[in-house]
């Protein structure tokens, strides 16, 4: 059952169209990964589904509603929450009041400041500390869990490994198993596309504004995604 | 007045000058919103609390509530009204629209009252004083350098300790993530310009029992915030108290010295706070230490 | 590579120049309106092409006019030769206020500007040598009373004449092309190398040195100055609104501007403060819906450019 479906979506900047025609959706439960190169769309992409930026030609139906061209707090109180690319937290706040600030205008649901700091046992020793202070893995966890304070029914994950070590990069994916447990849908966006297969059922290759490829993580091949990563479709 | 009793003057006068600072700094800071009538606002306020003293028999507690409700809504309706289509990185067009407000303002109210100048007189409670120390203290100034500390430690309870004030923070940091968390920042920032045109109106009715008043005194006001901003830095509540008490006893002090020189000292002040911080202080420190 | 454009405005100018130098009209308001012409195309180069927004530049009108009086009357030079000190100690003084307000971004800036002028009027309201609040008379050596007021008018639209041209030139070279790109884009011209800090303080200098000059000629004029008046931000506050509502970054716009405003003042003649109220509720409704100005709107039905500063390749 469908979640949310994005049909046909074109996104401009300005004079410049930055995605072309794209259709993908994503089903209740489901994680779904975008992989592509860097300036390929794809975090345009979410930026349009929570409306930080308004697709011009197309729909992205959540749940039955068009939301493309809806304002962003109101598509956020609708049930999606963003993990923006490289954390963006807010540094006059604390570890604790950017978790406050996600939980403020909630939709009722089971993620609760007690069950973010179970999830994350780290960041609850930082509570007080300046959101600045900590460390870039410890900020990624803190920024999920800002997300998911707002109870969402689908979370957008921006780039989450850019600029983390391995062995943090995993430890925070471990985690993806309970917040689906707690029925959150996901569309991780990722560079690193061994991570992008582990942690989905189906990804989605985006090329300069176009999906390229749509596939199963667990049968598509490593060619198939070569090929529509660079653009190389020659036999 | 002696030197000494100069000083506490000025500390109280500074209290209220702080939160002529707080309210700009606090449009500033969250919406990067320079409102050129701030001191329109002030002084406005100043005529609407004289005018409920004056025909009305309502104590003065009661019109400082009914004055500071009045202005919320005003900056309320403002921001709502106005200022909302000027977001965006530039501020020169909410600068020149705000500009064009304190024209119109100041004059409807050269229109209304005449150029001259006025002051409220709050009765015999002018003249309570207290003896310490062989120093002459006021009443009034007392109780309006209490009100003034009761102010800002409230916007401190506010900013540290409500969603509310969480969200001022945020928005000033990153609205559009906070956007994403489900808040509509225009709602924000109209919460925000009714405060800081409230805690302006506040002070503007105080100073006004202290000094004069007259159509023309809005470009003063406006100045005297700009500089406890500046000195006292942007996103610090601390700041613009520490800084508006700074720039307070330096004008009292200094009108003691040259009676007729309206805000120069301050002006000065003000200056030699930008040299200051303009200068490369370490190898001057360090050649000192030698 | 300047091509050529299809209307050159060289000859309309001189018509112009010569009609307002033939005409038998009042000279007094002429003379007015010529300064307050020249000061608001030395505002709109500030403003409207290196994005500086100064709400201080009356700070120089009345230091044109002081530099001037006590020139005059301290050293007994000719009014008309210390008309070139006063431009001299505007830029003089527009350098150190550059030096303080430099860094200050935006509208820090456009405040700072306007403490500054603030404080000189203060200053100069303090300073007994030239009358304190009460100002002083000018006492020239010698003025001959009949050709007076017609020099002063000649030196009016000498100054209008050259800064009109003067502006128009240098946006028409490589410097007025780097101008349009910073009006444009600061952060995109800076990309590209153009010295945005450098431009600004060439646009602040040259608008220093015209206001100074215009309020060194105004004041000789009238032949008595005081501090209250030769400081009074209703001078900025004018100027503003001519650039804003005439069209700002555009040559054409202070003209219209300055044609309004006196036409307007005419209009509210026995009302003054009406004309002021007037005066911000249009600042306002321009900002709101034609933030071009009406040179603005104009160039919307019928792209034209009397004075084009449009460049073609080759």
């Amino acid at each position: 059952m469908n979640l949310i479906a994005l049909e046909n979506v074109d996104i401009f900047y300005g004079d410049l169209q930055a995605t072309f025609g794209v259709t993908l959706h994503v089903n209740a439960g489901e994680t779904i990964a975008i992989i592509g190169a860097n300036g390929a769309g794809k975090s345009t992409l979410l930026h349009a589904i929570i409306g930080l930026t308004l697709a011009r030609h197309g729909r992205i139906v959540f749940d039955g509603e068009d939301i493309a061209r809806v304002r962003c707090d109101l598509v956020a109180r609708r049930g999606i929450a963003l993990v923006p690319e490289g954390r963006r937290l807010f540094p006059s706040l604390s570890v604790e009041e950017n978790l406050l600030m996600g939980a403020a205008r909630a939709r009722p649901g089971p993620w609760t400041l007690e069950s973010v700091y179970e999830l994350f046992p780290t960041i609850r020793e930082l509570r007080h500390q300046p959101a600045s202070d900590i460390s870039g893995g410890q900020q990624q966890m803190v920024a999920i869990g800002r997300a998911l304070l707002t109870n969402p029914r689908l979370l957008l994950c921006d780039e989450l490994s850019l600029g983390l070590a391995p062995k943090v990069i995993a430890d925070i994916y471990t985690r993806f198993a309970e917040i689906r447990e707690r029925g959150v849908s996901i569309i991780v966006v990722e560079q690193d596309i061994a991570r992008a297969r582990a942690s989905s059922s189906r990804l989605y290759c985006l090329l300069k504004g176009r999906i390229t490829l749509e596939a199963s993580s667990a049968t598509v091949t490593l060619d198939d995604i070569r090929h529509a990563y660079f653009g190389d479709f020659l036999p | 007045m002696s030197f000494v009793e100069a000083i506490l003057n000025g500390l109280m006068v500074g209290g209220l000058y702080g939160l002529f600072g707080l309210g700009l700094a606090l449009a500033f800071g969250i919406m990067r919103i320079v409102n050129i009538a701030h001191g329109e606002f002030v002084v406005l306020a100043a005529y609407f609390g004289m005018i409920l003293l004056t025909l009305t028999p309502l104590p003065l507690p009661i019109v400082v509530v009914c004055v500071a409700a009045t202005a919320f809504v005003l900056g309320w309706l403002l921001q709502l009204a106005l200022l909302n289509r000027f977001l965006g990185p530039n501020p020169v067009p909410s600068m020149i629209v705000t500009l064009g407000l304190s024209i119109v303002v100041r004059n409807l109210l050269v229109r209304i009252f005449g150029a001259n100048i006025h002051s409220i007189d709050i009765g015999p409670l002018q003249n309570v004083g207290f003896r310490f120390l062989g120093l002459s203290i006021g009443a009034v100034p007392l109780i309006i350098f209490a009100v003034a500390l009761l102010l800002f430690f409230g916007m401190h309870m506010l900013l540290q300790h409500t969603t509310l004030g969480r969200a001022f923070r945020a928005a000033a940091d990153d609205f559009e993530i906070l956007e994403t968390l489900g808040f509509n920042r225009r709602r924000i920032y109209n919460v925000a310009m009714g405060v800081a045109v409230a805690l302006a109106a506040i002070a503007g009715l105080l100073l006004a029992m202290r000094s004069s008043f007259g159509p023309f005194s809005g470009v003063e006001r406006l100045l005297i915030a700009f500089e406890v901003v500046i000195i006292g830095g942007l996103g610090s509540l601390r700041g613009c108290f520490f800084g508006g008490l700074f720039l307070g006893v330096v004008q009292v002090v200094g009108l003691k010295l040259a009676p007729n020189s309206g805000p120069l000292f301050s002006h000065l002040a003000f200056f030699v706070v930008l040299l200051l911080r303009q200068a490369n202080l370490a190898p001057l420190l360090a050649w000192a230490r030698k | 590579m300047i091509a050529k454009t299809p209307l050159s405005p060289y000859l309309p100018m001189l018509v112009v120049v010569a009609a307002i130098a033939l005409a038998p009209i009042d000279r007094r308001l002429t003379m007015e309106m010529l300064l307050v012409f020249a000061m608001a195309q030395g505002w709109n180069l500030l403003c409207g092409y290196t994005g500086l927004l100064s709400f201080g530049h009356h700070a120089f009108v009345g230091l044109g006019a002081y530099v001037l009086y006590m020139t005059v009357n301290g050293a007994g030079l000719s009014p008309y030769l210390s008309l070139i000190n006063s431009a001299v100690a505007s830029v003089f003084v527009a350098l150190a206020m550059w030096g303080l307000l430099s860094r200050l971004r935006g509208a820090y800036f456009s405040i700072g500007i306007w403490v500054l002028a603030d404080s000189l009027r203060l200053l100069f309201a303090q300073w007994d040598w030239v009358g304190s609040s009460r100002g002083i008379v000018l006492t020239p050596a010698s003025i001959d009373p009949d050709t007076f007021a017609d020099t002063v008018f000649w030196l009016a639209l000498g100054l209008a004449f050259v800064t009109q041209l003067g502006i128009y030139l240098l946006l028409r070279r490589r410097t007025g092309l780097a101008l349009t790109a910073l009006r444009d884009n600061e952060a995109g011209a800076a990309s590209v190398g153009i010295a945005v800090a450098r431009n600004q303080l060439a646009a602040f200098l040259i608008s220093a040195a015209i206001f100074g000059l215009a309020g060194g000629i105004y004041y000789l004029s009238v032949l008595y100055v005081d501090p209250t008046g030769a400081f009074d931000i209703d001078w900025q506050i004018r100027i503003l609104f001519i650039v804003i509502v005439g069209g700002v970054g555009t040559l054409e716009g202070p003209i219209v501007g300055t044609l309004l405003y006196f036409g307007l003042r005419e209009l509210f003649r026995n009302a003054g403060d009406l004309l002021l109220i007037f005066q911000g509720v249009t600042a306002m409704i321009v900002m709101l819906a034609a933030p071009g100005g009406l040179w603005g709107l104009v160039q919307a039905k019928i792209p034209l450019q009397v004075f084009s500063t449009r460049w073609t390749a080759g």
